[in-house]
């Protein structure tokens, strides 16, 4: 190779475009790259202080979409399995072992998730449910299960279960929840596993809900009294809450059975039994035999009745739950039905005077 | 390729007399490029003395970079002006200012070449010559390949148009004005490091392309 002598390419160099040599001899302008990268400094210290704050004043909705965003990224690879929605659960059906299913629908009310199903069996009476439930990954307690009336001869048996849990497991306003059912027969014999599992918003689980506190109180007799504080109407039924020390369970001998029974301003006749009594927590709940509860009922009048149950009755007005739920170690309070000049026990017969429940409006409960 | 020996012969020849006194005056509104062009392409005296009063200082900062010698630098300087007489007409410049600095950038390379031709180059201008020690041979390769010189420049001309502007003048204030260092850290508000780097990043991209375009 031919020896250099040092200078070849700084004399190439030299005959470079006359533009690039003119240039070099302006006084160098990078003001305005200076500001670009000023202002793009300014921006990311904007968002970042931004976000600081955002996460101090609103702790919850920052954790709910980080954790929105780590589910979206957990879908995208596959790590989690996708979660149906909840209008797609509604009304899904799963068949197993000659067993149907359906999940008819779900309600959110303060911290009760109340779950309504349909069973399709031959043999519903020698069925037992048993039944597990997740909130966000959270296991939830069954604080209260009933049927609902079925014909005689259905094979269709409706149950609702309550399940109790704590509100700050919804932190994102999105509630996944799980809920797996094993019907069991009387037998010991499992059917089988059904699992519905969906997701959905804390406002689409509580739509059409009406939850009124109220303070009525019901004096039965000069001891007890009975205080109504709550009525709740959602899809699933309507309820009355409310506390009495010492809720009798016999009369004179006779397992009784308690109702408010009464009329709404439209003239529906409403009926709600006690589903439950535990000590002192009393939950009446609505009949669905009758006409229920009209949507548009702005009040309803109730009265407070009870009726002695004769021995082995169980046909009629009379659900057997009502003397499951009552609470049989309670007999120091008993009524004496020759003091309160009933005649007729058998017969539903008033306690207290009647109350009025203002549902809608701004009226006050009388 | 620029001559040296005879131009003070010359220019006694064709009797032009650069006045320097206007190098004092400070009032004195330089001309316009075209119209200096038109002059000496008119072959009007007048021309080489605008030509020296507007661009005196360019062309002597240009040779002292490399020379950093006043006499040596005021040759060249005059030289400049000898040669511009010399190649305007038939060359008609658009920017007279690279023009003539290109010129003076020429003969202070032939001053060197013929200065560190038997000794080894000392002061910045060794440090210049160190770092493009493997573009020169990348450059004496390809010529001797055959490629034309004209070729290897639009190659170089190329490569810096996709250059940014930022790299572009650090790399021609280093490699084309000589500047030292810390100059070109001044004026770029870097650190002498930043611009050491900044240079080695061009230089390798630089040889890259012209070992990928030699091999053609």
């Amino acid at each position: 190779m031919k020896k250099t002598d040092g200078f070849e390419f700084l004399e190439l160099f030299g005959e470079i475009d006359d533009k690039y040599i003119e240039q070099s001899f302006l006084p160098w302008k990078s003001r305005k790259i200076f500001r670009i990268t000023y202002l793009r400094n300014i921006a990311a210290c904007l968002i970042l202080i931004i976000i600081i704050a955002m996460t101090c004043l609103f702790p919850n909705q920052v954790k709910g979409t980080l954790k929105s965003f780590q589910t979206v990224i957990e879908r995208i690879f596959g790590f989690r399995q996708n979660i149906s929605d909840y209008t797609d659960i509604v009304g899904k059906s799963v068949t197993k072992n000659g067993i149907t299913i359906t999940l008819d629908e779900v309600v959110l009310s303060n911290e009760e998730m109340l779950v309504s199903y349909t069973i399709i069996t031959k043999n519903q009476d020698d069925l037992m449910l048993l039944s597990e439930a997740w909130i966000n990954d959270h296991r939830i307690v069954t604080s209260e299960e009933y049927a609902e009336y079925n014909e005689k001869n259905s094979s269709n048996l409706n149950k609702v279960i309550c399940y109790r849990f704590d509100k700050n497991w919804i932190v994102d306003d999105k509630a996944q929840i799980k809920i797996k059912l094993e019907p069991e027969l009387e037998n010991g014999k499992k059917i089988g596993k059904f699992n519905f599992q969906f997701e959905a918003s804390k406002e689409a689980l509580m739509n059409n809900i009406i939850s009124v506190p109220i303070n009525r109180i019901i004096t039965i007799n000069e001891n007890i009294k009975m205080s109504l504080t709550e009525f709740n109407f959602n899809p699933i039924e309507s309820n009355i809450k409310g506390i009495c020390d010492n809720l009798p369970s016999e009369m004179s001998g006779y397992t009784v059975s308690y109702r408010l029974k009464g009329k709404d301003n439209l003239g529906n006749y409403i009926s709600y039994r006690l589903n439950n009594y535990t000590k002192p927590n009393v939950n009446f709940v609505i009949d669905k035999r009758k006409n229920g509860l009209n949507e548009d009922s702005s009040w309803i009048e109730l009265q407070l009745y009870a009726v002695c149950l004769e021995p082995n009755e169980g046909d009629g007005e009379t659900i057997v739950d009502d003397l499951d739920s009552l609470d049989d170690s309670n007999t120091d309070m008993n009524f004496n039905i020759e003091e309160m000049g009933i005649d007729h026990p058998f017969e539903p017969f008033a306690l207290g005077e009647k109350i009025r429940i203002q549902i809608k409006g701004r009226v006050e409960n009388k | 390729m620029f001559f040296t020996a005879l131009q003070k012969i010359y220019l006694i020849r064709l009797n032009i007399k650069v006045d320097y006194r206007y190098l004092l005056d400070k009032k004195r509104v330089p001309m316009e490029d075209e119209r200096i062009v038109e002059l000496l392409w008119n072959r009007n005296e007048a021309g080489i003395e605008q030509v020296s009063c507007k661009y005196h200082s360019l062309c002597y900062k240009i040779a002292w970079n490399l020379l950093t010698n006043r006499e040596d630098s005021e040759e060249c300087v005059n030289d400049t002006w000898f040669a511009t007489w010399k190649y305007i007409p038939p060359q008609k410049p658009s920017k007279l200012g690279a023009f003539v600095g290109r010129i003076t950038r020429g003969f202070a390379i032939d001053k060197l070449r013929k200065k560190y031709a038997f000794k080894r180059a000392e002061g910045h201008i060794a440090c210049i010559l160190e770092e493009v020690k493997e573009l020169n041979y990348i450059v004496v390769r390809s010529l001797d390949e055959h490629i034309e010189a004209q070729e290897l420049i639009d190659i170089i001309n190329s490569f810096l148009n996709e250059l940014s502007d930022k790299d572009r003048d650090v790399f021609v204030s280093r490699y084309w004005k000589m500047d030292s260092i810390n100059k070109i850290a001044n004026r770029h508000n870097m650190t002498d490091n930043a611009v050491k780097q900044n240079l080695f990043r061009t230089k390798t991209k630089l040889k890259k392309i012209l070992e990928r375009e030699g091999r053609l």
